[in-house]
């Protein structure tokens, strides 16, 4: 049989990863009637006997049960809990400790660290945290990803967008995924910052007003910075007009989202040391924009 | 002043919490657009928007950090997303109006009690 996605993620994430750090804890010569009042007002039903750093035991809701049933609340915790106590390791993979989970119906179980110290606690609902945190990060950076081809010729890198029209959702991505490539390259931030903003706005203009989408090309050279964003359509009418801040064609649910404000094309202009736009109704649009790379350039 | 003094001062509550920082000025805005076109340094975003652009937004023009206001509830799609960028991120249930003064009051006596010097 295949593994699958989920098994494999369960294989590769380890227990520390999943366990909660905090952890709440008894002392084996406390008295059962504190360990019921410290695991009501922390709400586990729980927890590990600790004397001197070292995990001696673990005291739960069934051993305070039985205690009340006796009349010896006040007995110690020593005399409740149970001495063997099942355990996971920080390192193991949290397959090894789902499988102990359905195997022993526990609702938690303590984790050990290296030295056989107490490092946490895992239960259930935090391997399920653990899993949707890092399926959230594995789409984002699959999102990320997705939205951009990268070819580097000559020491010049090129990264290549495509912007689907009307897909708000994903407006931004090709903004956040340039600003961090060029972060990683050492890029000046205040000129990394107005690459940002244009491209953002090339974006979010290919999204609200392209026929078909439409395509932005970034080139990092060694001097400049180059974007040239293209579409085949609807085209400008009037290139003045919708360079003018405030001016806009966009409808009033675009406007909702909060774009269409009329500010795109000045923006970019704004942010750009050189800026072309040539366009032609029922033809297209492109934008020719460039960022010069002043200052001292990154070590090669 | 610091981020925390921020959300101490709207009363707000933290969606995704990060390290304290330094604001120096706030960009208040419904319109992302207008956020797109600021030249602030070392900022935060006061906003109505609650759709994962509001983070992007933040990404692209280097927000320190993100409240929105009226308490609207952000979806888990702009939860997720400040969480996975690391962008702090916060909710008041005052109105525009009312966090822009109340933030704008703590960071001018915060500012004046810095440099003496007056407008």
């Amino acid at each position: 049989m295949e593994f699958s996605f989920v098994e494999e993620l369960v294989h590769r994430l380890k227990v520390f990863q999943a366990m909660d750090k905090e952890v709440v804890t008894v002392q084996p010569d406390q008295t059962m009637r504190h360990a019921q009042q410290v695991m009501r007002e922390a709400r586990v039903s729980g927890m590990p006997v600790v004397e001197h750093d070292m995990m001696v035991g673990i005291v739960t809701i069934e051993d305070i049960i039985k205690a009340l049933d006796h009349g010896h609340t006040d007995e110690p915790v020593r005399a409740w809990m149970t001495r063997d106590v099942v355990t996971v390791e920080a390192r193991w993979p949290l397959s090894r400790a789902m499988s102990l989970f359905e195997r022993t119906r526990f609702g938690r179980l303590p984790v050990m660290d290296e030295d056989c110290l107490l490092a946490g606690v895992i239960t259930p609902e935090s391997i399920l945290r653990a899993l949707l945190v890092e399926l959230n990060r594995l789409l984002a950076q699959d999102e990320e990803r997705e939205a951009a081809r990268a070819s580097v010729d000559g020491g010049a890198l090129r990264l290549e967008f495509d912007v689907a029209g009307g897909d708000f959702d994903r407006a931004g991505l090709a903004s956040v995924r340039l600003k961090r490539e060029l972060a990683s390259r050492g890029i000046d931030p205040t000129i990394a910052r107005r690459v940002a903003i244009a491209t953002h706005e090339a974006e979010t203009n290919l999204i609200i007003h392209s026929s078909h989408g439409g395509r932005i090309v970034a080139d990092l050279e060694a001097d400049s910075i180059r974007l040239v964003v293209t579409d085949d359509g609807p085209g400008i009418e009037d290139i003045d007009r919708a360079l003018t801040p405030g001016f806009s064609t966009a409808s009033d649910f675009v406007r909702n989202l909060g774009f269409g404000a009329g500010m795109g094309l000045p923006n970019i202009r704004r942010c750009a040391d050189h800026f072309e736009i040539k366009s032609r109704p029922g033809y297209g649009t492109r934008l020719n924009v460039r960022f010069e790379l002043r200052g001292p350039s990154p070590e090669e | 002043m610091l981020w925390s003094e921020v959300l101490e001062s709207l009363g707000a509550r933290q969606l995704v919490e990060g390290a304290d920082f330094e604001v120096q000025s706030v960009a208040a805005a419904d319109l992302l657009s207008d956020i797109l076109a600021t030249d602030k340094e070392q900022f935060m975003i006061l906003t109505g928007q609650i759709s994962p652009q509001a983070i992007r937004t933040a990404l692209t023009v280097g927000a320190l950090g993100v409240v929105v206001v009226r308490g609207k509830q952000p979806p888990p799609e702009t939860v997720g997303l400040a969480q996975n960028y690391g962008v702090p991120l916060a909710v008041t249930d005052l109105k525009m109006f009312e966090a822009c003064v109340a933030v704008g009051a703590r960071l001018w006596s915060s500012a004046s009690s810095k440099n003496s010097s007056t407008v």
